[in-house]
């Protein structure tokens, strides 16, 4: 008995070793996080994790392929070396994205992360590959939470090439309050991360420039009737109503706006999730005039038109709006990162320090990514945020294409 | 002391004393603190003087409105409970498939142009698609999650009918996509009427109307039909109704049918109001349909109409009435937890809901 218990005590203690981050000396590099050591002729392994299933599963597929096309203008190799993506699936959950940072993370070749697709995950994900020391660089988690300045120790290795939401919200607060000269605004979210610390982010600096929010309300994303929390809204009369909720809410609110009767002329905008030809389907004759805020492509870098042709000719199909260009974005500050810290011994290995490659990606400074030009900051945000307001102007879900349905009104 | 002092009898209060428990002292318990929030919320709600009387009456309609589809889920459920007293949880799904027949034949109309040239008759099609779909899965559910259980008690019908939510809700996925789907209006159907100064959507109108005539041929079914007579036969002991000649298994599929059908016709008022649906929208309407059967009491078909409606308005009458007065922020995320904290309550003092009865040893 006494025997059993102390080799499971024994098996434990092994597996907390092999599992914690240490201080080590490799070939010419000492690092404080480990050391990743890449034998003459191996590949440079940079893991990949998003959505492969499940609903936004489109959107996780571009940004890898977006990885894949960043590495193949570096000529597939860095420092000599051949570079492999290992792509996981993280679903746009919790557990997937535990999940697919656990196998990462156990790949003790891996030397850094893209990814992942949604917040959910990363907050998950993100921890399990800084516990062994791998930093990651998300593509298309935004929510704020994960760059706080005061976010906890296990999201200092987390960087991400998409704009954090306080830009978007920074951005739609001036559009309402600067732009269109609005003084009162309500806000809907629907209780996930995403929509909460958004419409929190567009209240902040709403009301830093003087605005006022006269109601702040939230529904579940199941909820099917709206007018009551409508009701309650209009009795606020805000001259504008944000909320950045997903689809079928969406198409509820627009369409239950009409019944009632102080919020008929009152102006909606909503957030990149409804940036969709199914928005226009549940949404009926109601979508017209509906305004969103979402990333545009077409104030991306002139690098841009030439990637999306490459992406044609290289899948068949046209990328998904701007998502394969945070996954490149991505990849190219990783594969910076790696040419500034590698360093080769004299029989040819290579060898990389994970601390090392951290301070790397988090000095990148005035990279030309596709999306703009990137500059990590202190907290790992290294965006460059190119938004846009965009209307919709017909109802008729085939003539969805960004630029005349809906259409750029703003910048 | 005098004898006449030594024989009086015991006040109320004491002989409720003497013969209590500490369980209703703790239900008595329960009850004050209830009555006490309830009181604190409606005063302070009604002084903050938010809303104007029109804003309430618009919380009553709706609160009807979503109350009605409520109703009719739940006559459904309530309907295959009282006759068999199984819980078929594939309802809420049954009433999906029931949403997207009619969307096909509202698509079929439109094309062929008999909406345009005979609107009134458009919905009646319309409803029959909805509920001839919703009948056709409903016997397939019958056939195969209950049938062969018929005789076991187990509760292998109850996870047969989960997995079946499953395996309708992947097939709609497979056959129609995940996106959203807008729901044809009819041009009558549009407007607005007002009647006594209130203005009426004319599908809030329909929708009502709709779960009270369903109610109404639903009870007339059960009450003047030779097969509701056999259902009610099937209901009161099954062994005995087949002794005196009744096809059981017959009677079990029609009910089955008729509970589909409600289901159809739900999915597809519900469309009309709501404008819009998804191949996962029958899950969270399927529960609540559940709970408002299981608050009017599960078998009565009166009761699930009225759960319906006090569920739907408790939703939307709530968070204003209750939560205003304690100045909860953003009090409409909150409001199912006030209808189901209803529903907790009305069966904690009512067990067998606002109209049903206690079931006799044997029936439970």
């Amino acid at each position: 008995m006494v025997n059993k218990s102390a080799r499971a005590w024994a098996l434990a203690a092994a597996l907390l070793a092999s599992t914690s981050v240490h201080a080590e000396t490799v070939g010419p590099v000492t690092d404080d996080l480990g050391v990743v050591e890449i034998p003459k002729g191996q590949p440079i392994l940079i893991g990949g994790y998003s959505s492969q299933s499940g609903g936004d599963t489109n959107q996780g597929i571009d940004e890898l392929r977006g990885a894949e096309i960043a590495i193949g203008d570096a000529g597939g190799s860095v420092l000599g070396f051949p570079v492999k993506l290992i792509g996981e699936d993280a679903q746009c959950t919790a557990e997937g994205g535990q999940t697919a940072a656990s196998k990462l993370a156990g790949n003790r070749q891996i030397v850094v992360v893209v990814g992942p697709s949604c917040s959910s995950g990363a907050r998950v994900g993100a921890p399990i590959l800084w516990n062994v020391g791998i930093s990651s660089i998300a593509f298309g988690a935004t929510s704020p939470a994960l760059t706080a300045p005061d976010r906890p120790d296990g999201f200092k290795g987390f960087l991400r090439s998409v704009p954090n939401d306080l830009k978007s919200g920074q951005f739609t607060a001036a559009y309402v309050y600067d732009k269109l000269g609005l003084k009162t605004a309500a806000t809907i979210h629907d209780g996930s991360p995403y929509t909460e610390q958004l419409v929190q982010a567009f209240a902040k600096d709403f009301t830093a420039k003087g605005g006022k929010i006269v109601a702040a309300e939230a529904i579940s994303p199941s909820d099917t009737d709206l007018r009551p929390v409508l009701t309650r809204i209009a009795q606020s009369k805000p001259e504008a109503i944000f909320s950045p909720v997903f689809v079928s809410s969406i198409g509820f609110l627009l369409r239950q706006k009409q019944e009632v009767p102080d919020l008929k002329n009152t102006l909606i905008i909503g957030g990149e999730g409804t940036f969709s030809a199914n928005t226009i389907e549940a949404a009926g004759p109601s979508i017209v005039g509906f305004r969103i805020v979402g990333p545009s492509t077409d104030l991306f870098s002139s690098q841009f038109p030439k990637f999306v042709e490459k992406f044609r000719s290289e899948y068949g199909e046209a990328p998904i709006g701007g998502f394969s260009a945070y996954g490149y974005d991505a990849t190219l500050l990783a594969l910076d990162a790696i040419k500034a810290v590698g360093k080769t011994d004299a029989d040819g290995n290579l060898y990389i320090g994970r601390k090392a490659l951290h301070d790397a990606l988090m000095a990148s400074k005035g990279v030309s990514g596709l999306t703009g030009t990137l500059t990590c900051d202190a907290n790992g945000d290294c965006g460059a945020a190119t938004y846009a307001i965009w209307e919709f102007v017909s109802d008729d879900p085939s003539s969805f294409s960004p630029g005349t349905n809906p259409k750029r009104i703003y910048p | 002391m005098t004898a006449a002092a030594e024989t009086k009898a015991p006040g109320p209060l004491s002989e409720w004393l003497r013969r209590s428990t500490w369980v209703d002292h703790i239900l008595l318990a329960i009850r004050i603190v209830v009555a006490l929030v309830v009181l604190v919320g409606l005063v302070g709600s009604i002084a903050a003087d938010t809303y104007s009387a029109e804003s309430w009456i618009s919380f009553i309609v709706f609160g009807l409105t979503i109350g009605s589809v409520y109703a009719l889920i739940a006559l459904g459920y309530t309907m295959v409970y009282g006759i068999l007293r199984m819980i078929n949880f594939a309802h809420g799904d049954v009433m999906m498939v029931g949403s997207f027949a009619g969307l096909f034949a509202a698509n079929a109309l439109a094309g062929a142009g008999v909406t345009s040239a005979l609107p009134l008759l458009a919905l009646p099609l319309i409803l029959a698609a909805g509920m001839a779909a919703g009948a056709l899965v409903s016997i397939g559910i019958e056939r195969v999650a209950y049938r062969p259980f018929l005789h076991v008690r187990s509760l292998a019908p109850l996870i047969c009918a989960i997995g079946l939510t499953f395996i309708l809700e992947y097939s709609a996925r497979g056959l129609f996509g995940t996106r959203n789907r807008a729901y044809p209006g009819f041009g009558w159907m549009e407007g607005s009427v007002v009647v006594f100064g209130i203005t009426l959507q004319i599908v809030q109108i329909i929708a009502f109307a709709a779960a009270i005539v369903m109610l109404a041929g639903l009870l007339a079914v059960v009450r003047l039909t030779p097969l509701g007579k056999a259902m009610r036969a099937v209901a009161e002991d099954r062994d005995a109704a087949a002794l005196v000649g009744i096809d059981v298994a017959r009677v079990i599929v029609a009910t089955f049918a008729i509970g589909g059908a409600m289901a159809g016709v739900a999915g597809v008022l519900y469309a009309l109001v709501f404008k819009q649906i998804t191949v996962f929208m029958g899950f969270f309407l399927g529960v609540k349909g559940f709970a408002a059967a299981i608050l009017g009491g599960i078998g009565n078909l009166g009761g699930a109409m009225l759960g319906g409606l006090v569920l739907g308005l408790a939703e939307a009458l709530g968070p204003a009435l209750l939560l205003e007065g304690f100045h909860i922020p953003a009090p409409y995320q909150l409001k199912d937890v006030i209808g189901y904290g209803m529903l907790v309550l009305v069966l904690i003092f009512r067990p067998q809901g606002l109209l049903g009865e206690r079931l006799s040893t044997k029936r439970a």
